[in-house]
């Protein structure tokens, strides 16, 4: 009986201790405009913040750097 | 037939009834001849022990070396060092002498356990549960309470430990005798060891090159796990720790347990840290952290075999501070008024890998210790993008120390032995920059070490040889390949005298430190200190030469000790910015001065006053001043401190009972000699306060909780990495810190 509870006890801790599985990370993403402006790009997941930080955002036919997961 | 077989079985039953308890011993009160109850008692070798009985008596069980190295110890009395045979009849009496103050602690470090009067440098042990009777927030902050041990940080997540004002490669890591390599060139690279599982720390200050090795210039950190588990019993033990300036949560949860002859102890913890709150009440932004760590060690004795197998995990991601766009820098741009702890970058995330088997074999009037180990440690720092990082390399390490020690009957002890390492550094390909090439380094030293004690005196000395060989693997940065060989001789002598109430020691050792890849290679960015570095490749071994010398007094209620040092570095390497920018960020150059001089010292004591039984009183002075060949003042050298503990202790039989009440008072002087490039630091005090209490109940509690940072005093440290940006260190801390544990023993020994 005491050996269930040191194995109850043992599974609860590692339980809550580890509760906190790794889940996808997401970022907010920015770039900054031509005049220096930033414009927010909302929060990304995943393979797309690879894919903006790679090749960049691209509107009105200008791609520019996107900045993501940084503190304002 | 049957007969003879049955026969043949009963013959074992007093085999297996009597046999595995192979002897005994008892501990018995110097002064009054009377036994002493529950006594620890702790099998050095072995990393177990046991505990004696009511009338003082234990038994040894299980396959043990037949001469068994033993520390006693049992409140109100002086440790004991003492050996226990366990193959005779004959009952061993160990003897304990009253005292109020605990003075001595036993070295690990030294190559077989001895005490700290035994040793012939001053080296400082510590345990753990001493050192936390204020709840430090990190291991570094822990040892930084040791007199001539300081911390450098970058905000709480990354503290690096400063000897005498040496740190970074010029001081060893070494974890259960596994020397810890991460980076540790790198201001913002921490110490790599986390606190759980660690009973003890050694400081061992000054050039220790003798027995570490190369780069053991400074001085070495040598950390000691717990022990093990009691022989024959079961513990689980949860504790979890909280920080209000940080908002932080850490997690942990050992078990331990230990039969005759094999052992486990098995850790898991896990921690999170928002930003930090300073005295003006803002948040430092992105100095948050969180970390994983596991840990598990495992145990096994025969007669004339013990052996451990370690593994440690550690994952950290830290936050850096200081990230901004802005051309003009100000601290309001570091700071928030929201704590957040959301992971952002810039940030680091460190990967690390402990893997520690160690032996040791009885032999004739001595033993053979081999020791051979792993590490690797993968460092990743992401700055402008959060899926590419700026640098991202392993640092894998393959180690051995292997080493015989013999005894003879005239007190004479020699020590002979080989170390080395074989390391490989690799950049990964997803990075963006390379600081320093993929590159192998070899070490390879022989040393040898005699003791020879008599009456009160121990003389030792000793010498050794190194080689240090690196080798690049690709072209870099323009230069081609290249191969360096560099070799190092070094010697340590000195002399101890411990009589009843005092102690005096002098000694005098070398340390070499070969420079290491960063310093010979590296042309590029460091985003951890936003800095670009240029290495040198001409740059020569760091020699260094310290004298230190001891004095200690002690006495019932009184102990007081002196320890001042002079240490000379010849061919100093250091980092001098530069007139210069590349790539927006300031230029550091690796160059070499003559030599560089550091001397200094502590003074303390401790007065456990006769009339006031329970109160401790312990304060120290700790100074270094540093120059370099033409007298100017050396970077990065601590402030002068003062140190000081009021410390009352309760003692009742109360089911909830407060176990004692620890007042800290530090006072750092102002650091006005300061180098080129460096601004002067203020004065400061701080006063942390501890209250601990234990309620006996039928699941054991114990409750720390204080407050660091009493006055909410708004302060920069001179080593604070943070300094530059103006921002202050971390504001009133109030904390709590949770002990729930579960054990049990089997007091009828299992056959």
């Amino acid at each position: 009986m005491k050996k269930l509870n040191y194995l109850s006890v043992l599974a609860l801790s590692t339980t809550l201790m580890f509760s906190a599985c790794k889940k996808e990370e997401c970022y907010e993403c920015h770039y900054d405009d031509a005049n220096g402006d930033e414009v927010e790009l909302g929060e990304k997941c995943g393979d797309e913040i690879g894919d903006l930080e790679t090749s960049g955002h691209t509107t009105g036919g200008v791609t520019y750097t996107v900045h993501c997961g940084e503190e304002h | 037939m049957k007969r003879h077989t049955v026969i043949f079985f009963l013959s074992f039953i007093p085999h297996l009834l009597f046999a595995q308890d192979i002897g005994g011993a008892k501990v018995i009160d110097i002064e009054t001849n009377q036994p002493i109850p529950y006594a620890t008692i702790y099998y050095l070798d072995i990393g177990s022990g046991t505990v004696s009985d009511s009338i003082g008596n234990f038994s040894y069980f299980g396959e043990l070396p037949k001469q068994l190295s033993l520390k006693i110890s049992a409140i109100g009395y002086s440790n004991l060092i003492g050996l226990g045979n366990t193959k005779t009849n004959k009952v061993d009496t160990f003897y304990l002498e009253p005292s109020h103050l605990q003075l001595e602690e036993i070295i690990v470090s030294s190559l077989g356990g001895k005490m700290q009067n035994q040793t012939i440098s001053n080296i400082e042990s510590r345990q753990l549960s001493e050192l936390n009777a204020i709840q430090p927030t990190t291991l570094g902050e822990a040892i930084s309470n040791i007199p001539g041990v300081y911390q450098s940080t970058t905000g709480i997540g990354i503290s690096k430990p400063i000897i005498r004002g040496l740190s970074g490669s010029r001081i060893v890591t070494y974890l259960n005798g596994l020397r810890i390599e991460n980076q540790q060139w790198g201001g913002d690279h921490g110490m790599g060891v986390d606190e759980i599982g660690v009973g003890s720390v050694e400081i061992i200050k000054g050039p220790a090159s003798l027995l570490f090795g190369a780069d053991a210039l400074g001085g070495v950190v040598y950390f000691v796990d717990e022990s093990y588990a009691n022989q024959n019993s079961f513990d689980l033990t949860l504790r979890t720790k909280f920080n209000s300036v940080t908002m932080g949560i850490d997690n942990s949860l050992a078990i331990r347990t230990a039969k005759k002859n094999s052992r486990v102890s098995a850790y898991l913890n896990s921690a999170n840290h928002a930003d930090y709150q300073i005295p003006n009440s803002l948040y430092v932004k992105n100095s948050r952290y969180r970390k994983t760590n596991a840990k598990i060690s495992i145990g096994f004795n025969r007669k004339k075999w013990v052996s451990n197998i370690r593994y440690n995990f550690l994952s950290n991601r830290i936050g850096l501070p200081g990230h901004t766009h802005e051309e003009h820098l100000h601290s309001y741009l570091f700071l928030s008024t929201e704590q957040n702890r959301k992971a952002v970058i810039p940030a680091q995330s460190i990967t690390n890998h402990y893997l520690l088997f160690n032996n040791k074999f009885y032999i004739a009037k001595g033993e053979f210790v081999a020791n051979i180990g792993y590490t690797s440690n993968k460092l990743t720092e992401f700055d402008e993008k959060v899926t590419i990082p700026g640098i991202n390399m392993t640092l894998s390490n393959g180690l051995y120390n292997i080493y015989s020690k013999r005894d003879f009957r005239n007190g004479l002890k020699l020590t002979g032995g080989v170390q080395g390492m074989v390391q490989y550094n690799l950049n990964h390909d997803n990075a963006s920059e390379m600081i320093i090439p993929n590159a192998r380094t070899f070490d390879n030293g022989a040393y040898l070490l005699a003791n020879f004690a008599v009456l009160n005196w121990v003389i030792e000395g000793g010498a050794r040889f190194d080689n240090r060989i690196v080798k690049t693997n690709d072209v870099f940065a323009g230069s081609g390949l290249i191969k360096k060989n560099y070799s190092g001789f070094n010697y340590s002598f000195g002399i101890s005298r411990d009589a009843k109430k005092s102690t005096v020691r002098g000694n005098i050792s070398t340390g070499y430190r070969a420079p290491q890849s960063i310093e010979l290679l590296a042309n590029g960015v460091h985003h951890g200190t936003l800095t670009y570095d240029i290495g040198d490749q001409d740059l020569k071994s760091e020699k260094a030469i310290q004298v230190d010398v001891s004095y200690e007094y002690h006495s019932e209620h009184f102990e007081f000790v002196l320890n001042p040092f002079y240490n000379r570095l010849q061919d100093y390497i250091y980092r001098s910015p530069q007139d210069s920018v590349i790539n927006g960020l300031p230029v550091f150059e690796y160059k070499q001065a003559n030599y560089a001089v550091l001397n200094g010292g502590s003074i303390g004591f401790h007065y456990h006053p006769h009339f006031i039984d329970n109160l401790h009183l312990e304060s120290s002075y700790s100074t270094v001043y540093a120059v370099d060949e033409i007298g100017n003042p050396l970077p990065r050298i601590p402030h002068r401190r003062v140190n000081t503990f009021f410390k009352f202790e309760f003692t009742n039989n109360a089911k909830v009972k407060l176990k004692n009440i620890v007042l800290q008072h530090q006072y750092y002087f102002q650091q006005n000699r300061i180098a080129q490039f460096e601004t002067t630091s203020n004065s400061y005090n701080l006063v942390n306060l501890g209250i601990n209490l234990e309620a006996g109940f039928r699941i054991p509690l114990e409750l720390g909780i204080g407050i660091k940072n009493v006055f909410n005093e708004d302060y920069i440290d001179h080593l604070s990495r943070l300094k530059t940006l103006g921002l202050s260190n971390p504001g009133r801390n109030y904390y709590v810190n949770l002990i729930i544990k579960f054990s049990k023993s089997n007091k009828k020994q299992k056959l």
